[in-house]
Order: C-alpha cells, then structure tokens, then sequence
C-alpha cells in the first residue's frame, strides 16, 4: 500500500498560493458554514466551495476513491441523523411541516423540513471536504512544517507535523512486516462481531509495531539532537510570502464568513428552510 | 601508516569510565582515545565490548540525553565536552547512525540536507550554496527533489551523510556502516569518508567487520572487549593480536594465525533429497511490479541452502513465496509436489518456519511461554503437545538452560536471546524446514557462527537470505544468487567462488579469492578455520622443502 503523500495539483491556482492559505481557508469557511440551517445559504457557500475546489485542479481519477469514500461515509452519517435525531434537529430550528411519509420499522415521520435540514447537513460536509482536499494534495509535503510553524505553531510542533509525514510510509511498511510475520504463526484478523474481542486479536500485530515505533522514535529523537534541532533560532529554508492573489483569497473568505455570521445573528440563515 | 600528528585533536578522551545509571553496569573503563586532523581511527570489538557507548560518548548524547556517570575527561575541540550542549558539540562532531532510515528526517532530499543547517539559523542563501555542495561532492544531486521514503538504502546512507555534512563538522563518527543491508553502498561511503579525512577532516568508524574497513587505512586501531581498551595503535600490531574467532580479519591473517583458530565445527556436505520447494516458470512479484521472472528451480529436503544476491534482487519475495506471503503472478510454486496456492498459511506453518529479519516483529506476549504457544495454539494442539514443543524449541536454540526464561517477558532478553527465540517460535510449530531472513545482519563474527551453529541443524532443511558473502560459503551445502530478476547462478560454494562473472556485483572478500585461488571448482567446502590452518601448513612444508638442500 502506498501511503507517500500525494501532491497532485501541480501548477494549478491553489498549488501557486501560499501554502498558509490553503491551511486558513478551511478554519473560516468553517466559520461561515458552521451556523448555517437554511438550504438557500448552503448553497451559497457550495458554489464558493465548488470555484475554490475546481481551482485546485486535482485530477478526478487520483481522487475518485477518496470521493466515494467520503461521500458514501457522510451519506450514512446523515441518513443515520435523519432517521434518529432529524426530527428534533429540524424542529430546534424552527422547521415544521407536514407529515410527507413514515419509515417503516423506526417509525420516524418525515416532513418537507427534516428532508431539507438534511440536504444542508449533507452539503455541509461535502463543501467542507471541498476545501479540504487542497490541503492534502496542493499542499507540497516539505512545505507543510514551514507553513505551520509560520503560522506561529512552535517549532518543535511544526515539525512534528513534517516527521508524521515523513515516517508514515516507513510505519505502513512495517505494519505489513509485522502482519506477515505474524502470518507465519497462524496470526487471522478476528471476523467476530464483538469490538473487544476483534480489539484484543490484534495484539499480536498492534504491540511489536508500537514497541517498534517507540524504539525507532529514540533514534530518531537522538540523530534531530545530534543535528542541533530545538535551539531558539532556526531558519526554515523555505520562504513564504503572501502575495497580492493571497490577500485577496483570504479577503474573500473572510468577507464570506463575515457575511454568513451576520446573516446568521439576523436570522436569515439560522432556521431551516421549508420550500 | 601516516606521519606522526603534530595538531591538537579534535576528539580526546583521558582514561575515560562510563556507567549508565539504569543499570549500574560499568560498559567503559579506563578508555583513552585522540583523533587529530586528517585521522581515521577504527574502534572495534565483538557484540557488547563499549563500541557504542564510546561513540555515544565522542557526540555527547552521554551525558546530555543517557543518563551516565562518566569520569576521566573528554575534550571535543579542545573544551570538557561536559561544558557543552550537544548542539554546540555538533558543530565539530557529526554522527552517522547505523540505520540511515532512522537518522533521515526530511521528507525530501533537499530538505533531509537543509535540516542541520537550518537548526544552525544559517542564512537561506548559505543553506541553498551547502545542499548544492555536499550533493555535488557525494554524487546525489539528481536525488535532491525526491522524496526520501522513496530513495533505496544505499541512497538513504548517502542522503545521511550529505546531511551530516552540510553542517561542517571538523570529525565524523558512523556507527557499524557495514550493518547496512546494502555492502556496495556502504562502500561507497567509506570511499566517501576516507576523502573527507584526506581533505583535512577525521573520522571514527565503530565496526566488527574490520576486513572491509582496512582496505580505507585506518589510521589506529582501538581494540576493546568488556568496555576495557585491549591494543591501541597500528594496524599490523591490531592484527597480531586481534581476537581471530571475534572479529571478521582478512583470510592472509587467520592463515598467518592459523595456530590460534578455534576449532571449526565439522559440518560435512549433505545431499538434496526430494524437492521441498519448487517454482515452475514462476514471476513473482507485488501489485504493478515483478520482481523475479522466469524462475525454474527446486530446493530440496535435507540439504542448506543460501540465497544470495545485492540489495533489492528480490531474495525476500522468492522465499516469501513459499508461505503466500507472495503469489505468483504467473507460474505456479509447489510445496512437497502440491500447488502452494491449496495451502493455507496455517497449514504451511508445519513444513517451513520462516523467522523474520527483525525479532521485534513477532514478540508482543507478556512471556516467553506465552509466546512460544502462540503459534501451535493457533495449529489447535492440546495444551500438552504445546508444553512440550515448546520445551523442544527451546532446547534446539540452547535457550532452556536460562534460569526462568519462560516466565519472563520476551523484550528482556538480550538481542541475541531474542534473535534465537524467534527460531524457537518457528520450531514450536515442528516444521520441516526453517526459512531464515538475513539472520545475522549487524551480528559480529563470533554471534553468527554461534547462532549458525545452533539453527543450523535443528529441521530436515534450512535455508537463508543473506547479503554475508563468507557466510553463505561457510554454512551452506549449495548457493543460488538472484540478481536482475533472475536466478543468475546455482551451485555447490566451490562453483559460486570460482564464476568471476558474479563479483561484480556481490561483494568479492578475501575468502572468495582464496578459496578460487586454492581449491578446485567443485566439492564440499571446508571451514575457513580448516582453510587457514591447511594452507598455513602447507605454507610451512614449502618453507622446509625449499630450507633442505636436495640430496
């Protein structure tokens, strides 16, 4: 299984930004969406979603299957919220409607405003996955620590987030090792339906890789302090600028989030919307 | 041997003791040890005798991040190393670990090189002119953009060092730099290293193989056993005293000390017996890439046999293939005359015991008992028949005669102890024959022969992957070498040493040669020791004859 990070949208609009654009981006559309109730203001936000991600200019065949992954995921998330909770949910927000039909077996009634509140929860995580995706794959790997420390994230952190990147590959590789090795001895991923005893089957493989992990990670610790990591000055080799197009992407999610919240404290966005 | 130094060294340890706080155990005593400018010192000793601790010593990590009482003085760049942080110790002393897949921390090259410098808080402009350098010096300038999980071994070791480099140290320590999977690259960077000390730096080299290092003139030799200083000085004294059973000498020494040689186990040559393991037309391979193609070749039932060949030529992925752990994509794998594909792994588990590289992979019971009876727990035997295969897996590794072992936690042992339990737990499942996977990597000479002695005859057939060239003559009945995707040579020890065509590309050691130059292309083999001491008496016979005038 390859897990090297994928950098997939190599001269495209996004990949030429400042990678601190990429990361920010996300934090306020999640300010934008996060209040939103109405369908109508959903929408609002999905189209912006949509330009942001064609933008990224990742090809659709490299990502298909994280598409279907995350759409089949999110579907069962909201159909699950819709058959248990949706009714409360919608009506907390101030949707009431006629009865359209009633599941069988849970009996849940649903009416035009659960199927609306659901339609917002769902495009809410799909334009969220939107403008995530650029920060997996427009986002070079080297260029991810320089843009979070340059985000004012210590040092030692930032880095951090290079070494997951670096030693993701290498941990994969080793998960696959020990599995084999374990193989040999008769070693099955337990089929039973109970979590605890399918948790405890894999003790064989889950200890020796964490063991090992830990050993490695002394190493490792010991070859970054060899090689004078953690003093108070360091220079990150790569230089980030925000350019005039960075501001203004910035500017217009700022102003999109802005807009939203206070659509949202005039109550135009806060109820759900029953057509 | 080079003039006398006249500079003041960089490095300098006085009647230097270490005693690590954990275990109260002293692993140095009384250790002094001076490398100046233009020096390349070798520290060696067998598995255990300080090698590291010392190295730990030299960069500073002991005291600053293990824990030690350390006494007598170490100076690095003439100031108590005591007085520094490791930080300011780094700029004089760079270190090369012995697992470059450890030591590399940049997701790319570039940035793998740029690291040291950066935390140095040097200029950009000075970090771009270092990476440019020290690529262009060690020869990876085409790697700089490439991601470093994709970079090969022999790669990473070079990436490593050009990031040690980049720094600018005055010394270079490099832990066991032949412990790498990959011989011709470690070669390569000790061809580096050696132009490093000749452009006026110094260097260090902790390693038991010291046949190889030789070739790089060492310019001393510090010899330690049980943390204590044994020689210090030249090579040719080192090699009149050095531990001939130890350490790994080249064969024109074990012949000139052939009077000292322990006595070589007696090992005669056995027959193949009927096909085990046989590939018909196989390929084999992972998803999009195939590895080893057109392989016809059958490994028999009673005899041992090494599998050989450079790093990557896919010696792994032809024995894993006898487990399923790698499916032909074309071809078919038989196992005792059936289709391995009609096997399960479980099943297998009783034919082959296929003990991995590294002992870590397989141990996670909180004791050796419980450990053991994984394997025929899984095979469903009653509790008595995994008692006793238990036991017997023990006795075959010569690990029954520790006191309270199948109580204690597995991770406890020593590394050698672990290496033979992870036989063990191959042999609890009584299979017929044992698949070993570089079993001695990193081991020092005495180890392997040790561990080799054990394993060797405890099943009907054994067979292993190894890189150790002097291994695979010493310890098998019969040698295949994968090279290019192929099976590029089968043969009796004998053969193998004697086609010229294979040593460009594998490791070609004093052994090899002597062996072509001293004995016939075919038969058994004997032991090195036996080798040593027959031609050091022929040798002498030669002297007497040509002594004692014609009548």
């Amino acid at each position: 299984m390859d897990v090297t990070p994928r950098y997939l949208g190599a001269g495209s609009f996004l990949s030429r930004r400042d990678p601190r654009v990429l990361l920010i981006v996300p934090v306020l559309f999640v300010v934008a969406v996060a209040g939103i109730s109405d369908l109508r203001g959903m929408l609002v936000c999905v189209a912006v979603a949509i330009v942001y991600y064609r933008a990224a200019g990742i090809p659709w065949r490299e990502v298909r299957a994280n598409w279907i992954f995350m759409l089949t995921f999110t579907t069962i998330i909201v159909l699950v919220n819709s058959i248990f909770t949706a009714g409360d949910s919608a009506d907390a927000h101030g949707g009431v409607g006629e009865t359209l039909f009633t599941l069988p077996l849970t009996g849940t009634v649903i009416t035009m405003p659960i199927l609306s509140y659901s339609a917002t929860v769902f495009l809410r995580y799909v334009s969220l996955a939107m403008v995530s995706f650029p920060v997996a794959f427009n986002v070079a790997p080297s260029d991810l620590g320089t843009a979070v420390a340059r985000l004012g994230v210590s040092q030692r952190l930032a880095y951090g987030v290079d070494l997951t990147f670096r030693f993701l590959p290498s941990t994969v590789a080793s998960l696959s090792e020990t599995i084999d090795a374990q193989r040999t001895r008769g070693y099955e991923h337990s089929r039973s339906r109970n979590p605890i005893k399918r948790l405890r089957s894999m003790r064989p493989v889950v200890i020796p890789l964490t063991v090992n992990a830990l050993l490695d990670a002394e190493d490792t610790a010991n070859a970054m302090d060899l090689r004078g990591f953690g003093g108070r000055h360091r220079t990150w080799m790569r230089e980030l600028i925000f350019d005039r197009t960075d501001y203004l992407v910035l500017l217009g999610f700022v102003v999109l989030a802005a807009l939203m919240v206070a659509a949202k404290i005039a109550g135009l966005t806060g109820g759900v919307w029953t057509p | 041997m080079t003039a006398p130094p006249t500079t003041e060294p960089l490095v300098e340890l006085r009647d230097v003791t270490v005693q690590y706080a954990s275990t109260q155990q002293t692993v140095l005593d009384g250790v002094s040890l001076a490398v100046r400018p233009g020096e390349l010192a070798l520290v060696t000793g067998p598995s255990g005798c300080g090698k590291s601790t010392l190295l730990r010593v030299v960069n500073g990590l002991i005291p600053h991040s293990y824990r030690a009482g350390v006494t007598g003085e170490v100076l690095v760049g003439g100031k108590p190393a005591a007085g520094q942080t490791i930080r300011q110790i780094s700029a004089v002393v760079g270190t090369l670990l012995q697992d470059p897949q450890r030591q590399i921390v940049g997701t790319t090259v570039r940035t793998e090189i740029a690291f040291g410098p950066e935390n140095l808080a040097l200029p950009r402009d000075e970090i771009r002119h270092r990476i440019d350098e020290v690529a262009g010096r060690v020869g990876i300038t085409h790697l700089l953009d490439r991601a470093t999980s994709q970079l090969s071994g022999g790669e990473l070791q070079m990436v490593a060092f050009a990031g040690v480099l980049a720094m600018r140290p005055s010394l270079v320590v490099v832990d066991e730099p032949l412990a790498n999977l990959d011989p011709s690259a470690s070669l390569r960077l000790l061809r580096e290293l050696r132009r490093f000390v000749d452009e006026g730096g110094a260097a260090i080299v902790v390693e038991h193989r010291v046949e190889e290092i030789l070739e790089f003139a060492p310019s001393h030799v510090l010899l330690l056993a049980g943390g204590r200083p044994v020689y210090h000085g030249d090579v040719p004294g080192f090699l009149r005293v050095a531990p001939v059973g130890q350490v790994k000498l080249p064969f024109g020494t074990l012949v000139e000390r052939a009077a000292e040689l322990p006595e070589a186990p007696d090992r005669p040559a056995r027959e193949r017996g009927a096909v085990r393991l046989a590939y018909e037309k196989a390929a084999l391979g992972y998803p999009g890439r195939t590895v080893l193609s057109g392989l016809d070749l059958g490994f028999g039932s009673t005899e041992r046999v090494a599998v050989l060949g450079p790093n990557g030529a896919g010696k792994s992925t032809l024995l894993r293939a006898a487990m399923r752990l790698v499916e032909p994509s074309k071809g078919r794998v038989l196992v005792d005359g059936a289709p391995v594909a009609e096997r399960s792994i479980i099943s297998l588990a009783t034919t082959f015991g296929y003990v991995f590289q590294n002992p870590g992979q397989s141990l996670f019971s909180g004791t050796v008992r419980d450990e053991l009876a994984f394997g025929p727990r899984n095979l469903k035997w009653p509790k008595d028949e995994i008692e006793a295969a238990s036991q017997e897996a023990l006795r075959a590794v010569l690990l029954d005669q520790e006191p309270g072992i199948l109580d204690r936690p597995p991770r406890t042992l020593s590394f050698g102890q672990q290496r033979r339990l992870t036989v063990a737990l191959a042999l609890a499942m009584r299979p017929k024959t044992l698949i070993l996977d570089e079993p001695t990597a990193g081991q020092d000479l005495h180890t392997t022969s040790a561990f080799m002695d054990h394993v060797l005859d405890t099943t009907e057939s054994v067979y292993f992957i190894t890189h150790d060239v002097d291994l695979a003559l010493t310890a098998a009945d019969r040698i295949v070498v994968i090279d290019g995707g192929r099976v590029a040579a089968d043969g009796s020890p004998a053969e193998i040493a004697h086609r010229t065509d294979l040593w460009d590309r594998l490791r070609e050691t004093s052994l090899v040669r002597a062996v072509r130059a001293e004995l016939p292309p075919k038969g058994a083999l004997p032991h090195p020791f036996a080798l040593a001491r027959h031609l050091q008496s022929e040798s002498s016979r030669s002297e007497i004859s040509e002594r004692t005038p014609p009548t």
